[in-house]
């Protein structure tokens, strides 16, 4: 199977030789890329011997489901028409060419297996058209199936041939395509108008190359003249001759003189590209190229066959492998699905234990903490620098009472009656948050009640901005006035 | 088959992958959503008690206390001075040089004195302090240092300690204002000083001190002081 594109395996069991071919098709491209002959022209039944070696074959190079696995139908006593019907709808053109066939070959349909290839045409198509008794294909799938052969088609080797030779050597000329083989051979005659196959027992091991050219050459006018219809006079420009026969020089000679026509044969692929390493076995890169058949079989697998009318085979083993490369697909995804669900869990869990961690509300926390220490850190310095401002306005604090004193003096300087003394001083020094405070108790003649506190407020008034002064109320103990002065000295 | 086979396999381990590894992983993975959630509810009820700005208001806080912090060591720079401090003369030598009979060995007072001054260095040298303050001034009728001079920690500021002092004083209002101005903080005087919390200044002879107030030459005065003697606080936060 290839994963970039189709791959298909075409197998000829058709001559007494297992010619097997495989393709691989790239968009436009087709490439060769493998090839196995096995021969068995010295058993007693080559055919049989070859469909026998077909097991091991494919035992030793499996083709996977997705390969088209094409074999060749038997095409022993194959009927051969091209008909040229109106242009129809497919369904009346199956019945038209289902009537015709049964009515030349004059079998019951049951007992054949019909198929046929269309080529249109503006006013009517061509039917290439082959039958094949039914008894024969089952025959042959009966061989393939006790073999344990899966394959998911069958051509018929002249169509195989003339797909191979109309991709390689396109040509719009009469000519005669003939694949011999070392038991059988296959001959087609191949015209604008139509195609026509015959399966000829004659082959290589069949006689001397001049013996066998001239029979070739008898079976080739046999064919012509029961085949093709006589209103159309055939005229070949060229006999293209493919398998072992191809590979006789000899035989090539021979036939080129009996029949008298150009005899080409296909010494390199033009529209198949070679692989860079193709895999040969058993067999020569020359007779590798002569496989026309098995190439046209491949071609036929990659529905690129120009001339093809496969019967499909409805294979369970095939069906099954070719479901292969969706199960394995499916169970792949599958798998991974399951190991990717535990492993996204696994980051996703990791994801959002990281995510907010609860250090965040710790560390807002921390900060809120740290705020209320700071805080208090500034309140405690606020207070320090306070008491210390207090400590250092306690120098101004002393001067104070001589500042108090003299002012006193200025007052008792201007009374008539100096009567009047200071009975008590008192100083309490400022501390953080309380101003200091000086207070002067007077006793003083109550004849200077009515202006002392006056000239008290005028006289402290200009030092001190914070200036009470109560009274006069009686003092105790005499007949004086008292007088209370309370400074604020910070 | 092989195929088959393999991938059998595969889609076994796969499974028994996700029944090992895969189910215990969603469970945690449920468990710390749920976790999350709950973090988120933690942070949101937290994040709703603090106040918008407080990376802002933390920022002011801290420049405001480091400058607070710098006025109050220019204060205490003021107050305690930067160089080292002019040595007190001995109290011996001071009891000497007043020559005040209050202060005689055999007096009440002066037993008292050379008792609180035996008591520690720091009240030998507060009593110093006071006596040289003391200057002149005659009539000291206290000097006693409070509970035996036991050195406090100073409110506020803990690079000082203090102790109190109670002085009473009968002298001339100009020897008692004197004294009053020397019980201060000198600048750059350094440490130890005093520092006077209250005074009171009451007159003996009221007949007669208001007709001298002028001149300040008065009869006596009685000058009661309480007074706080500073000294630097040691590292470990005690004498």
């Amino acid at each position: 199977m290839s994963l970039f594109g189709q791959s298909a395996v075409g197998i000829d069991l058709s001559d007494g030789t297992l010619k097997a071919v495989r393709l691989v098709r790239s968009g436009r491209r087709v490439t060769w890329t493998a090839s196995w002959r096995v021969g068995c022209a010295g058993e007693r039944d080559p055919q049989q011997a070859a469909l026998d070696a077909l097991p091991a074959l494919l035992a030793r190079h499996p083709v996977s489901g997705g390969t088209m696995l094409v074999i060749s139908a038997p095409s022993r006593g194959i009927f051969s028409r091209t008909y040229l019907i109106p242009a129809l709808d497919g369904t009346r053109l199956d019945e038209l060419v289902r009537y015709e066939v049964l009515a030349e070959t004059g079998r019951p349909e049951d007992d054949l297996v019909i198929r046929h290839h269309v080529r249109r045409g503006p006013l009517e198509s061509q039917a290439l058209t082959w039958a094949l008794p039914r008894a024969t294909v089952d025959a042959f799938r009966a061989e393939l199936v006790s073999r344990h052969v899966a394959c998911d088609a069958l051509e018929t080797p002249g169509f195989a041939l003339a797909s191979f030779v109309e991709h390689e050597r396109p040509q719009n000329q009469d000519r005669v395509l003939l694949a011999v083989g070392e038991v059988a051979s296959e001959l087609v005659l191949a015209r604008p108008g139509g195609v026509w196959m015959r399966h000829l027992p004659l082959g290589l091991q069949h006689g001397e190359p001049a013996e066998l050219a001239a029979r070739f050459k008898a079976e080739i006018a046999a064919a012509v003249a029961t085949l093709l219809p006589p209103e159309q006079p055939f005229a070949p420009v060229e006999l293209v001759l493919t398998e072992e026969g191809a590979c006789d020089a000899a035989f090539t000679t021979a036939l080129r003189s009996a029949t008298g026509l150009r005899v080409a044969r296909l010494d390199a692929l033009q529209r198949i590209r070679a692989a860079r390493r193709v895999s040969h076995e058993g067999h020569s890169p020359e007779q590798a190229l002569a496989m026309g058949k098995a190439f046209g079989l491949a071609l036929c697998g990659l529905k690129l066959g120009r001339i093809s009318a496969p019967i499909e085979v409805a294979s369970p083993e095939r069906e099954a492998l070719r479901r292969v490369p969706t199960i394995a697909a499916s169970v792949l995804v599958a798998s991974a699905t399951l190991v990717g669900i535990g492993e996204l869990a696994r980051w996703n869990t990791t994801r959002l234990q990281t995510a907010l961690p609860i250090s965040l509300a710790g560390s807002l926390a921390d900060v809120q903490r740290r705020r209320d220490e700071t805080a208090a850190e500034r309140a405690e310095a606020a207070a320090s620098a306070e008491a210390l401002l207090s400590l250092a306005q306690r120098r101004t604090e002393a001067l104070q009472p001589r500042r108090a004193l003299a002012r006193l003096a200025d007052v008792i300087s201007g009374l008539d009656v100096a009567n009047l003394h200071l009975e008590q001083l008192w100083l309490s020094a400022a501390e953080p948050g309380h101003p200091g405070v000086m207070t002067l108790t007077l006793h003083a003649d109550p004849s200077q009640d009515e202006a002392l506190g006056e000239r008290l407020n005028a006289a402290f008034g200009g030092d001190w901005a914070d200036v009470r002064v109560r009274g006069p109320e009686p003092a105790p103990g005499s007949a004086l006035s008292r007088w209370v002065v309370e400074l604020a000295v910070s | 088959m092989k195929t088959l086979v393999v991938l059998a396999v595969l889609l076994l381990a796969a499974v028994a992958e996700f029944f090992v590894v895969g189910r215990p992983a969603l469970a945690a993975e449920r468990l710390a959503h749920a976790d999350l959630l709950a973090r988120e509810a933690s942070v949101k009820a937290m994040e709703a008690r603090l106040p918008p700005n407080l990376t802002a208001e933390l920022g002011a806080l801290l420049g405001d206390r480091d400058r607070l912090a710098e006025l109050a060591r220019r204060r205490l720079n003021w107050l305690t001075g930067v160089q080292e401090p002019a040595a007190l003369p001995a109290f011996d030598e001071l009891l000497e040089a007043r020559k005040d009979r209050a202060l005689a060995l055999e007096s009440r007072l002066g037993s008292s004195v050379r008792a609180q001054r035996a008591s520690s260095a720091e009240a030998e040298e507060a009593l110093s302090l006071l006596l040289e303050a003391l200057g002149d001034a005659k009539g000291l009728e206290v000097l006693e240092l409070s509970d035996g001079g036991k050195l406090v920690p100073t409110p506020h500021i803990e690079q000082l300690e203090q102790m109190q002092a109670s002085i009473v004083l009968s002298c001339s209002l100009t020897e008692a204002v004197g004294v009053l101005e020397r019980l201060t903080p000198q600048p750059t005087g350094g440490l130890p000083f005093a520092g006077v919390l209250s005074c009171s200044l009451r007159r003996i002879e009221p007949e007669r001190w208001g007709l001298q107030l002028q001149a300040f030459d008065t009869p006596p005065v009685r000058l009661a002081v309480t007074v706080a003697i500073y000294f630097a606080r040691d590292a470990e936060g005690g004498p």
